[in-house]
Parts: structure tokens; sequence; C-alpha cells
């Protein structure tokens, strides 16, 4: 039964306390969102570019394209997928646009990773137009003898406008590399990262046209009879190179010493110079051929196919194989004729699809280009700011039932979006999602936000389901921050497990309870800031004075949402805890080793044991509470991230570079928001704590 | 919670099960494990673990300063105590303390089974190529001095003194070797925990050298490393027969090629340092190892060493040993470790089983059981009372109250 309170009761003052809050967050969102695309125009330079690409790349040969099979990083995956973290490596995010006054003829135009994988191969100079090379810092282009004026200290730039201090470049990497990693500094650690991004775009450039060699309008008509494929300008596998090339030397040889000899010469270097390249890129390239045998689960690229051909010892590609290289090397030669090029991809993807669907590899391939089009998880980022966004219009316009219900639905919508990213990634991997720490940020995220609809379904009193907006968008972004960062060490964020992570029980018990347990620490330290900033808030207010009992007993209430949240975080971290001493038991032959990683889930298990019998032995109340679960975020940092970064133990596979500098800087501002309110509470609260609930 | 002590011996107990008791052993527990995880990037696990958790008492390193704390021995000791009186005994026994007391009893349970482990586990190794077999295992880090008839090739009888008894020998004190079948005795004199042997040549003028040397070389001590088993041991000993006489003087060290021989009571005799060995009560004979890479990748996804158990009576039982699937048998459990080369190249691979005997393998699947129990309990059971709490409160009028200023 609802009952109505007196406008006077503390929680509806409370509500209109916060107004002030909620206006001011308002303003600051809304500052932000009219200062940022002001602060993004910039001159845009006009693109010179003979053959550009007159039109949109059509739909069905983009959704193609996204879907040719290819197996990276251990596993087999969509094109658009290997795109995604090439684009997100090299530009920062997953998305480019081309600025209307570049002058080319779709600007403006907004490019997804697969469409800038299609012009980076089939329209390249086009493409080494676009300013997608991020430069953290210009001191790295100055180091190369660039300098660009008008240009941000972080900005990005064109493949183009960085080829001028290619060379400058290599000559400091070969310094570089010759020192230890540790020694290098940042702006040339930043030099390496920059020049691997240049140099795996070359490898995308080459993806398909190193597949195939043309021999030009003007090659004899001897040799055209020998590879009729070139005839009219038409491109010839490279695969196929080797087949005839006994007669093509033959053809060659029988005019030697004569200048129809060098014409000859000439007119099969083509050849010979596409099987050398493929062959140079054999281990670099892209794994789009499968094994006919389904006992080899490894594919290959173009130049591992073409070793084969080449290496009599070594079993000739199959039929399948030649087919499905001959569909892909048709691509080859169309670069910059969108009519042709259409067709032929579609023709290409049918190829590839089919070789993977035979080995029963195709099937999850359409579910990851959706994981990543559908984009859960940006999507869960916009719902939680929405429902941040109403909860405090809801602070501004108190009483009000639609803003309540409104940021009900964002706050459920945000979660439901999050969860189903997590369950489609659980679909793709078979296997628990918190396996990485990337995988860990969404899933303690995801948990954080249901406790926090679950305690707000409990209390009513919006401050859970305000936490879980927060919380819910702070995680989503977090977790978009440390995709790039992981994808930069690693490539991909479903790459393979090592093979002691490689057991589901273990992932599904000790893992997912031990990182339940950080959930629930991460918002206990949450409701921990709430309450100490509503309640230094409130005798701020005051000047000190003493609660009502209404007032008295919403702290006390609060005190105990926030306690009973760290009884359930005790309760996951106690068990998993124990349960990863088990699984090391099982797996590396001894219970507790004292390794950093089985430290630091000790460390917020005896922390909270600590907080818990403080309070039970009555040395703390609610305010003692809420500064430990402050520090108690900390102390979930610590373990979750920090000891990664030691470098001691078996469980230093997770290390990450930055993430120590973002730590240090949740930890001193952690040390000063409980040193204030420590300060606070000594000036505003302590005098009248008989009267109150400190 | 507890109740007031109203005799002697409850007041006496009173503070060994107190909340600030408790409070201050978890604090100082907690502050071990976390400054004792930061000194690891210095010292090491090993190292750490001896100072910080296996010692009565600490000098914690906190950045620039020294704390000094009570060690792991004093926290643990004191801890279960603390446990037993206030968490188990001298709570107040109600429906509300079920669940902690419940939980207490599963930490207990678990801190038995570390004690059981502490006091009797042995962990180790048996390195197999593929077709050999074995029938013991060495420890990481433990040594012992060995000591056999050289003639002898099979079955070969060996005298032993482990590496407990040979521990704080500085040249002043001396160990027996010596057994009522040996016509002579070994006696060592000097050991170092971790040692190189070093030529007399490289010594700089004026430097002492505070070991005696053979052919011109002497054992120099070394600085302990942050993985003990990094360590390499030496001895100084001599052979001597029974009246005293010395027919052997030297010193071995822990990585000779050779050990070192001697001629007494009309045999050769062979002594020397190695990793102190147990026997199993079966043999193991690997018969593959494999490494199961992620496709295209060098990161091995699975790895497995298929193995036949041959029990005392010849029985042989196929079995494989997986990563996260250890074999268990007679009292001992072995994992998959590691293998090598350690490219994994074919040639001749080995594989690395860990191998121990802990009799308290299992107390950990029970204590976690019941400790979940309790918290569980706990948990739900304050659940229901905040959520009657806060039906009564729906149901109640809020009495409107005018600000206490």
């Amino acid at each position: 039964m609802m009952i109505h309170q007196d406008p006077s009761t503390l929680s509806s003052r409370w509500t209109m306390g916060l107004s002030r809050f909620a206006s001011a967050m308002l303003a600051l969102v809304l500052g932000l969102l009219i200062a940022a695309p002001a602060a993004a125009q910039r001159k845009v330079e006009a693109a010179e570019v003979d053959l550009p690409r007159t039109e949109a790349w059509p739909e069905e040969v983009v959704e193609a394209f996204s879907q040719i099979p290819v197996q990276d990083a251990g596993r087999v995956k969509p094109l658009s997928t290997v795109a995604g973290f090439r684009m997100l490596n090299t530009n920062g995010k997953r998305s480019f646009e081309v600025p209307a006054g570049s002058g080319l003829p779709t600007a403006p135009e907004k490019l997804t990773p697969t469409t800038w994988y299609l012009d980076a191969m089939f329209f390249p100079e086009q493409a080494r137009t676009y300013e997608v090379f991020l430069v953290d810092d210009n001191a790295v282009l100055e180091a190369m003898g660039l300098r660009f004026e008008g240009r941000k200290r972080r900005d990005r730039y064109s493949f183009n406008q960085l080829m001028a201090g290619r060379g400058e470049m290599e000559e400091l990497a070969k310094a570089i590399y010759a020192k230890e990693a540790a020694e290098r500094t940042r702006v040339e650690t930043q030099l390496l990262v920059l020049r691997n991004n240049l140099d795996q775009y070359e490898m995308v450039e080459r993806a398909f046209s190193s597949l195939g060699a043309r021999l030009g309008p003007e090659a004899p008509a001897g040799l055209v009879e020998l590879y009729p494929e070139a005839a009219d300008g038409g491109t010839v596998s490279v695969q196929m190179i080797p087949a005839r090339w006994p007669e093509a030397l033959d053809w060659q040889k029988a005019a030697a010493g004569t200048a129809e000899g060098d014409t000859r010469a000439e007119a099969i270097e083509p050849l010979w110079r596409s099987v050398l390249l493929l062959i140079e890129l054999a281990d670099y390239g892209l794994a789009l051929f499968p094994a006919d045998d389904l006992g080899v689960e490894k594919w290959q690229t173009a130049g591992e196919v073409l070793e084969r051909r080449l290496d009599p010892a070594r079993q000739d590609p199959t039929d399948q194989e030649v087919a499905l290289f001959g569909a892909y090397a048709e691509l080859a030669g169309l670069g910059g004729d969108m009519e042709a090029l259409s067709p032929a991809i579609l023709a290409a993807f049918e190829a590839g699809k089919a070789a993977a669907t035979r080995r029963g590899e195709f099937e999850k391939v359409p579910m990851e280009v959706s994981y990543y089009k559908r984009d859960y998880f940006t999507k869960a980022l916009v719902f939680f700011l929405l429902g941040f966004l109403t909860v405090a219009l809801s602070w501004l316009r108190p009483g009000g039932v639609l803003l309540p219900r409104l940021t009900w639905f964002f706050v459920a919508g945000g979660l439901a979006s999050a969860t189903v990213g997590v369950t489609v990634r659980c679909l793709l991997l078979e296997r628990p999602p918190v396996a990485t720490l990337y995988e860990t940020i969404l899933f303690i995220t995801s948990i954080a936000v249901l406790v926090c609809l679950v305690a707000e379904r409990l209390t009513k009193e919006r401050v859970a389901l305000a936490l879980g907006t927060t919380l819910g968008a702070a995680g989503m972004f977090l977790a978009m921050r440390y995709e790039a960062v992981e994808a930069a060490s690693q490539g991909d964020t479903m790459g393979g497990l090592i093979a002691v992570l490689n057991t589901n029980f273990w992932l599904a018990t000790h893992v997912t309870t031990v990182t339940m347990g950080y959930s629930a620490g991460l918002l206990a330290a949450a409701l921990g800031h709430v309450w100490l900033v509503l309640r230094l808030g409130r005798g701020l207010q005051s000047r000190g004075a003493a609660l009502t009992r209404e007032q008295s007993e919403w702290f006390r209430r609060f005190g105990r949402m926030t306690y009973g949240v760290l009884c359930f975080g005790l309760l996951f971290s106690v068990v998993g805890t124990i349960l990863g001493g088990v699984w090391a038991n099982d797996s590396w032959g001894r219970f507790w080793g004292w390794d950093p990683k089985e430290n630091g889930a000790l460390m917020i298990v005896l922390y909270e044991l600590v907080i818990l019998h403080s309070r039970m032995g009555g040395y703390i109340k609610d305010f003692g509470v809420a500064v430990l679960a402050v520090i108690g975020g900390s102390i979930v940092a610590f373990s979750w991230f920090h000891v990664n970064q030691l470098g001691v133990g078996l469980h230093s596979y997770g290390f990450t570079d930055g993430v120590l500098d973002t730590l240090w800087t949740y930890y001193y501002l952690v040390a000063a928001f409980v040193a204030v309110s420590l300060g606070g509470w000594y000036l505003l609260v302590r005098p009248r704590r008989n009267l109150g609930a400190a | 919670m507890a109740k007031k002590p109203t005799t002697l011996i409850g007041k006496i107990l009173s503070p060994l099960g107190s909340f600030w008791l408790a409070v201050g052993l978890l604090v100082n527990l907690f502050l071990l494990t976390w400054l004792g995880t930061l000194e690891q990037v210095e010292k090491g696990i090993h190292q750490v673990q001896e100072e910080y958790f296996e010692s009565w008492i600490v000098f914690a390193r906190a950045g620039s300063l020294r704390l000094l704390l009570p060690g792991g021995y004093v926290t643990m000791g004191l801890f279960t105590v603390n446990l037993l009186v206030g968490g188990m005994v001298r709570i107040r026994k109600s429906r509300r303390t079920v669940g902690v007391i419940i939980a207490h009893v599963g930490i207990a349970l678990m801190m038995l089974g570390g004690l059981v482990e502490h006091a009797t586990s042995i962990y180790g190794r048996i390195t197999l190529v593929e077709g050999e077999q074995g029938a013991s295992f060495e420890e990481y880090s433990g040594w012992e001095l060995v000591l056999w008839d050289a003639a002898q090739a099979r079955d070969v009888q060996e005298y032993t003194l482990p590496e407990g008894r040979l521990e704080g020998l500085d040249g002043g004190t001396q160990r027996l070797l010596e057994s009522g079948d040996l016509p002579f005795r070994i006696v060592a004199t000097r050991y170092m925990r971790n040692s190189l042997p070093t030529s007399v040549t490289k010594v700089s003028p004026g430097e002492a050298i505070d070991a005696p040397d053979y052919g011109g070389f002497f054992l120099a001590e070394q600085r302990r490393s942050k993985e003990s088993e990094a360590d390499i041991p030496g001895l100084y000993l001599r052979a001597e027969t029974l009246n005293g006489r010395t027919v052997a003087e030297s010193f071995i060290f822990g990585r000779d090629k050779h050990p070192l021989t001697f001629e007494a009571g009309g045999k050769n005799w062979a002594v020397a340092l190695r990793h102190r060995r147990h026997s199993m009560p079966f043999g193991l004979r690997l018969e593959k190892f494999t490494k199961d890479d992620h496709p295209g990748m060098s990161m091995a996804r699975a790895y497995s060493s298929s193995v036949v158990q041959v029990d005392a009576d010849g029985t042989e039982v196929p079995v494989l040993i997986e990563m996260n699937k250890p074999l268990r048998s007679d009292g001992l459990i072995i994992y998959q470790a590691s293998y090598g080369p350690p490219e994994g190249v074919p040639g001749e691979p080995y594989s690395v089983l860990a191998v121990s005997r802990n009799p308290s393998d299992r107390i950990p699947w029970i204590s976690v059981a019941v400790i979940a129990l309790g918290l569980v309990w706990t948990f739900l059971d304050r659940l229901m009372l905040f959520l009657s709490k806060e039906r009564r409160r729906s149901v109640q009028p809020t009495p409107v109250q005018g600000d206490q200023r």
C-alpha cells in the first residue's frame, strides 16, 4: 500500500536538495554536447584522386564482403571483425567520416570498418587520403620530420600525409628496436605503434590485389596464349602462374639474345614478381583458405597455398582450394571498377562461405557480423545515459511518475542490451563470458546494474536507480576504452585462451563468483560515495545541525543497503576466492601460492570482513561503513587490474599499457575524497553524532 | 553478539574472542597480504612467503617506511583462537547467528586443512621423456646430500641427509652422514643455500676468501634469488674413516655434472647434492605428450600427457593427465605442469608432471560448501529482516516531524 508523504518529509526535501546538483549536471552535459561539434570543426584538405569511388558501396556487397570468413587469432571470424579491430587500432574508433570538403564524390560519407577495408583494397588511391591514422602526440610527427599547421597535439592523419616521413621513421625505428622495451620513451613507443599501423595498412591494400597478376594491354600474344586469362587486361591468378611456368620460360628463352628477348623478359616480369610478393607475404596475409582435410584446423594464407604448389615435397592445393583461390584472385584486377567488383565480391563471398560451410565453420560468422553491427554495449551506454538524464530531471521535478518510470525503462533497457551482448559473446565463444579483463568489465557492470535494480525495487528511494545509470554508463564507457587497449595488445577481444583458462567449469564457477564479488565491492563503494556526499551535503546545508528523526532513519536505511551489498559481496568473494584455490589445486598442484591475483582476492575478503566485524563490534556506524566502502573500491581495483601489472606470478598475462596511470589517478581521487569526507565529518557531523546516524 | 563473561575462564577468554581482536588480526593479515604482494616485485613470491607468512614477526616495507608487524604464524595462530572462541564458542546461539556459526566452522575447517597441508604435504615434479618410466619425484626447491656405491648400476642403495640437517652449517659446526654398514662417514662442515664455484684467480687483490679452495676453486656464497628454485646450494665436506682419517675433502655444488668420488673400504663411493627425491607407490611411463595449439597460433589451448600407471604388482593402467584434470591415486596427485622443449618443436618432447602428496587435498571443497551455506543463510536472513522492516515502514503512516533544530 502506498502512502502519501508530507512534502516536509525528508525524501521530498532531499530530492529538492538534489535538484541543484541535477541542474548543474544537466548544464554540464548540454554544454559538452554543444561544444563537441564546434570543437570537431577544422580545415579539411581537398583530396586529389584520379580514380575516386563515385557511388556508395551497394548494401548487398558490403554485407557479403563483411561475411567473408577468415581465420585469425585462433578462430574463424568474419572479415568485418578483422577490419573492425584494425580500424580501432588505427583510428581509435570503429568509424570514419569522409568530410564534405574533401571533394570526393561520395562525401560526406560515414565509413564502417568494412567499407574502409573495401576502399583500401579496391580504391586505394582514395583511401590513402583518409585521415584515419591516430597520432596521440605530435612529437612523433616532429621526430619523423613532419609538421602540420592547425593540428591538435592528438590528431589524425592520412597515409599520404605520413608517407612523407616514412624514411625517417624507418631510421628511428631501427634505433628504437635496439633498446629494451622498458627503456623506450612514450614517443618512441608511439612511433613504433604508428609504424605498425602503416605496415598493417599496406597489408590490407594487398590482401586481394596480391592474388592476381596483370600483363597489361600490350602483352605479347605468345604469353597471352599461355595465360589466356590475361587477355584484354584480365587477371591471372598467381596460383596458376607456376602451373605454366616452364612453358613461359621456354617462350622467353626462345628469343633470348635478341631485342625480342628483352621485350619478352619485360613482359614476363609481372608474373614472377607476383609470385615472389605472395611468398613474401605468406606469414602475414589473411588466412582465407581452409584445408579440404577436416582434420587440419589451420587455415592458410594465399602465400602458404602457393608455397605448397612450389614445393614438390608437399601436396599440391586441391581443386577446391584452387577454385577458392581463383574466386578471390578475380578481385585482384578489378580495383576502381565498381560495376565489375560487385558481382565478383558476391561470388568470392559465396566461394568462401561454401568452403567454410563444408567444415561447419561458417554458422557463427553471420552472428558475429550482427553482434558488432548491433553494437549492444554502445546501445546500453546510450540507455544508461538517457536514464541518467531522466533521473536528474526527476530530481528537478520530484513527485512525478513518468520520469521515474522512464528511468526504470532506460536502466532495464541498458541492462537488457548489455546482457544480450554478453550472451551473444557466450554463444560465439562457447564459454562463460568472463575470461578476459574486457569481458569482466562487461559482466561486472551488468551485475552491478542488476543489483541496483533489485535494491531499487526493495527500497524505492531512486538512489539505487540513479546509481544504476551511473555505474552502467561508467562501466560501458570503461569497456569501450578497454576494448581499444585489449585490441591493441591482442588484436581481438575474443582471442584464444591459454591452456589453464580453457575450462568452462572453472570459468563458470570461480571467475563468475569472484567477479560478482568485485561487482558488489564496487557497488558498495559507489553507495558509500553517495551516502557521504548526501550526508555531508546535508550537514553543510544545515551547518552541522542534527538530523531529524526521518532524516536519520533515511540515512540508516541507506547505510543498511550499503551493508547488505557488502554482505552480498563477501559471500561471492569468499566462495570465489576459495574456488580459485580449488582450481589452482587442480591445475597447478597447490591450493594457495600467495600469487598476487590470489592475494588480491583475499584482500577483498579480508577488507570486507574488517568492515563487517567493525560494524558488528560497534566500532563504526554508517559513516564508517561508507568511508571504508569507498576505500574498498580501490582495493577491488587493485585486485582486478593492478596485480596483473606487477609482472609477478601466474596471472601477469593481463598486462596492458596505460592501465597503471589510470589506477593511480583513481587511488588519488579516492584518497582525496576520503580526506574531504573525514574533514567534513569532523566539522559538520561529529559534533551532533549523538543525535544523528554518523 | 558474545555473552558477557561471568566466570574467571570466561573473563580470560573474553578478549581472545573479542571483535576488536578479530578486527585487529584481519587488518594485520590484510596489511601482510597487501605489502607482501607489493614486495614480491622486488623479492619474488617465495622469499616474501617466508618473510611475511611463514614468520613470527616481519619488518614490512611500506614505501620508504618499515612497519613492525606480527608475522603470519602469530596472526594465523591468534586468528584461529579468536575464531574458535569468539566465532564458535562464545557467540550467542540463536536463529540469527546460525549462518555465522556455520561460516565460522567452514573457515576453521579450511584453516585446519591448511595446517595439515603445511605440516605434511610434499610438492615436487617428475620429468619424463616419451617412453621413459619413473617411480620417484623430486622437490622443487628442497635438496639433499646423497651417497652411494659408485660401482652399482641397478637397485642402488642410497644414503641421504636432507637439507634441513645441513642448514645452519657455517664451518664452525658439522653434521654427519653415517650408517652402520658404511666403513666411513661423511662430515658436512659448511652449507650455502645459494652458491657459485669461483676461481681464486677471479678474486680481486686484497679481497678475502672466506672458504677453502680445492684445485683453485672455492664456493662463493650468493644472495638468495627471488625464486627459491633458482638457488643452487653448495656444501663443504670430507669423508673420513671411522678412526678419523680423512680420505677425501672438497666441496660439492648442486649443479655439478658428476658426483664427487673417493675410495674407502676398498670401494668407490660417490657423493652429490641433488633435489630431494621421494619414491612413489607406482611407476609412470610417458607414452605421448601432446601440445594442442590454437589454430594458426603458437599458444597452447591444451596440453596433456598420455601415461601408463604401473602398479607395484605390474598392472598397467593407461591414464590421460590434462591441464585442470590431474590423476589422483594412492595419496598422490599428479598434474600436467609443463613441457619441453620450450618452443614445443618435435624432437625429444618431454613432459613435466607436478606431484603432490597432500592429505587435505579435498578439505577446501568441503569448507567452501560449508562457508557458502553459512553465508547464504546469513545473507538471506538479513535480507528477510530488511524486507520485513521495509514492509512495516510502508504500512505505517510516517509521523510528520519538524526539524529538531
